[in-house]
């Protein structure tokens, strides 16, 4: 798959159907742009389809909540994509959104049942992140980092201290069971199919979103504001909207993994979680939606494979963090690409379309 | 009245450590334009370096700390060769997240060595007071506001009056220009950053004694030192001071006279405030290119 995002890196002459300075469409082009489309789709069914071989896989209960993490982290790290690698973002908040989508289910729960619980999370998650977007839309990026950091910062202490939201010492069990055209959701295996939908959806709607209109006006934004503003887009309409959209999606993997666990408490929103959703945008690469389900299989799957490792895993992951931005800025998918681009330039002449 | 002075001491005091904290990542960006977000676990480190040479090793104390502080200036110079000088030309992104990595690998790396339990690195002043008009003064709490209030002169004089300073300032002002001049721009960067991972190490090991050595103790330091950096103003010592005593007697005022569940949360409630409707800090940033 040619990727969205081209020229931030040092990466030379990688440029895709969606690149900015592309010239307005012949009818090759424009048909070629239908065909990528397409297969993208195409590729996200396939993906669906294969994984829902997971539960002929694994077929413990733990394991099942294993690969259950594995896709809600990949549906929060979509989200990070959307914020850090379309939009190129410095937004740090996205561990404390997580955990507001987490604690407004949580605190909704006790009066509504499960999905209007999780639909009250998404929106509440997205009132705060637009309020943050648009208190900080004229800040420069490193404040914007900074800012967002202290808005993480705030998250993990109101979960802890605003008791009427939450519960003493900010920890809440969950009373609610998910039901799904009549099916009980209570065991992980049943959770699976749940979280797949979700990711399945979530891969769909940030392909789309990165095809379409709006995800072209990121890319501008993104890659020459003052150029983008000029053809009358709204840098800061768009970037709040981007901030919001891919909020959203970390609150509603939130809401899932606070429904699935149980119990929340305030320190699993915190820093630690940073680190793990770093993780799965910047190794995965950022420059591909496929990169944060890559990057989510390498965060629960490693501890989980090293067992031995497991307990330095925070140290372990913030290593390979240092290491993986600065060896491979593109990530996994990056460095992938490059390396066909090279076999394809081989045999041929121009870039590959490999997948 | 008593109580009230003893707020305000306290208030300055915690206002003189976010300062010396913010001073640290203020001298790496006025020489390097790169903010260190490795800052709050280079402070983290100091404190622990202090608590590891004093209390578990036994070094003379006196000794131990201009030893944790010279440890601390290589540390920060490690920083500068892993995430400054090979990332020259990459996006901030990069840079921004590299430091950032550094910062919790330091974290976790001390949580390994160190556990999780909480210390406390005593010092002879513990317990003594100083009585001012009914009111109870550490007498570290003042210690810390002499050092901090030495640092900055010594900061700022170095930067107005003498030749070291005056090459900072210029690599600060144009990299290119003061390299033409023969002023060693790369040396500058390391030198911007092993001062940074001092002032932190001096900054962790003032902070220490005051409460508990904790593995996030650096990284909240860092975040509320951030927040009186925005709000002065980026680059410039004067401002940060200012920002940071603001935020410190905030903090305390805050918790005595408003709710002490949230003391935590109000210097970056002001500092949102701040750059909701300054979008460059109070007092304007200097603007500063990367090297």
């Amino acid at each position: 798959m040619s990727s969205v995002a081209t020229d931030r890196t040092d990466r030379p002459g990688a440029e895709g159907p969606d690149a900015v300075a592309e010239t307005a469409g012949t009818q090759e082009a424009v048909a070629r742009r239908r065909r990528s489309r397409r297969l993208r789709l195409v590729t996200i069914v396939v993906f669906g389809a294969l994984m829902c071989l997971g539960p002929v896989l694994f077929t413990t209960d733990y394991s099942a909540s294993v690969l259950d993490e594995l896709l809600l982290y990949a549906v929060a790290g979509i989200g990070f994509f959307l914020i850090l690698g379309l939009s190129g973002q410095f937004a740090f908040s996205q561990a404390a959104v997580f955990g507001i989508g987490a604690y407004a289910s949580a605190w909704a729960g006790h009066y509504t049942g499960f999905w209007l619980s999780v639909l009250f999370a998404v929106f509440v998650a997205c009132v705060v992140t637009a309020l943050v977007g648009l208190l900080l839309r004229r800040t420069n990026e490193l404040y914007f980092a900074i800012a967002t950091l202290g808005v993480s910062q705030v998250c993990v202490i109101v979960f802890r201290q605003w008791t009427g939201f939450t519960a003493p010492g900010g920890e809440v069990a969950l009373v609610n069971v998910p039901h799904v055209f009549g099916f009980v959701v209570n065991t992980p295996e049943r959770y699976y199919w749940m979280c797949l939908v979700a990711l399945t959806v979530a891969l769909a709607l940030a392909t789309l979103i990165v095809i379409s209109p709006l995800g072209r006006d990121t890319t501008a934004v993104r890659d020459r504001p003052a150029a983008a503003a000029g053809l009358g887009i709204s840098v800061v309409r768009n970037r709040v909207t981007v901030y919001v959209l891919g909020s959203a999606f970390a609150a509603l993997a939130g809401a899932f993994y606070a429904h699935m666990e149980g119990f929340i408490s305030p320190d699993s929103f915190s820093l630690n979680l940073g680190i793990d959703l770093f993780l799965v945008v910047i190794l995965g690469g950022l420059y591909s939606v496929w990169g944060a389900v890559l990057g989510a299989a390498f965060v629960v799957g490693v501890p989980e494979i090293a067992r031995g490792a497991a307990e330095h895993r925070d140290l372990i992951f913030s290593v390979v963090l240092v290491v993986a931005i600065i060896a491979f800025p593109d990530g996994l998918i990056g460095a992938g690409n490059r390396l066909l681009s090279l076999a394809g330039s081989l045999t041929r002449r121009g870039g590959s379309h490999g997948a | 009245m008593g109580e009230f002075i003893s707020i305000l001491v306290a208030g300055v005091a915690t206002g003189c450590l976010s300062a010396l904290v913010a001073l640290g990542f203020i001298v790496t960006y006025k020489a390097t334009g790169v903010i260190n977000f490795a800052q709050g676990g280079l402070v983290t480190l100091g404190a622990y370096l202090g608590y590891w040479l004093i209390v578990q090793v036994g070094v003379p104390r006196a000794l131990a700390y201009v030893a944790a502080l010279a440890l601390m200036f290589c540390f920060g110079m490690v920083v500068e060769r892993i995430a400054h000088r090979p990332l020259r030309s990459r996006p901030l992104l990069v840079v921004v997240i590299a430091t950032l990595g550094i910062g919790l690998v330091i974290q976790s790396g001390l949580q390994t060595w160190q556990g999780s339990d909480p210390k406390h690195l005593s010092t002879p002043l513990d317990g003594k007071v100083l009585h001012v008009l009914g009111a109870n003064i550490a007498y570290w709490d003042l210690l810390i506001v002499l050092v901090t209030a030495v640092v900055v002169t010594a900061l700022m004089l170095m930067f107005s009056r003498t030749q070291i300073g005056r090459q900072f300032r210029a690599v600060s002002a144009d990299p290119d220009v003061a390299s033409l001049y023969g002023i060693p721009v790369a040396r500058f960067g390391l030198i911007a950053f092993g001062l940074g991972g001092l002032l932190a190490g001096l900054a962790g090991l003032m902070m220490a004694p005051r409460g508990s050595l904790e593995i996030s103790m650096g990284f909240d330091a860092m975040m509320t030192a951030f927040a009186a950096a925005v709000i002065g103003g980026f680059g410039r010592l004067g401002g940060v001071v200012i920002g940071a005593l603001v935020l410190g007697l905030v903090q305390q005022l805050g918790s005595a006279y408003v709710s002490d569940s949230f003391t935590e949360l109000y210097p970056f409630i002001v500092m949102i405030g701040v750059i909701a409707i300054w979008s460059q800090g109070i007092l304007g940033s200097e603007e500063r290119v990367r090297v």
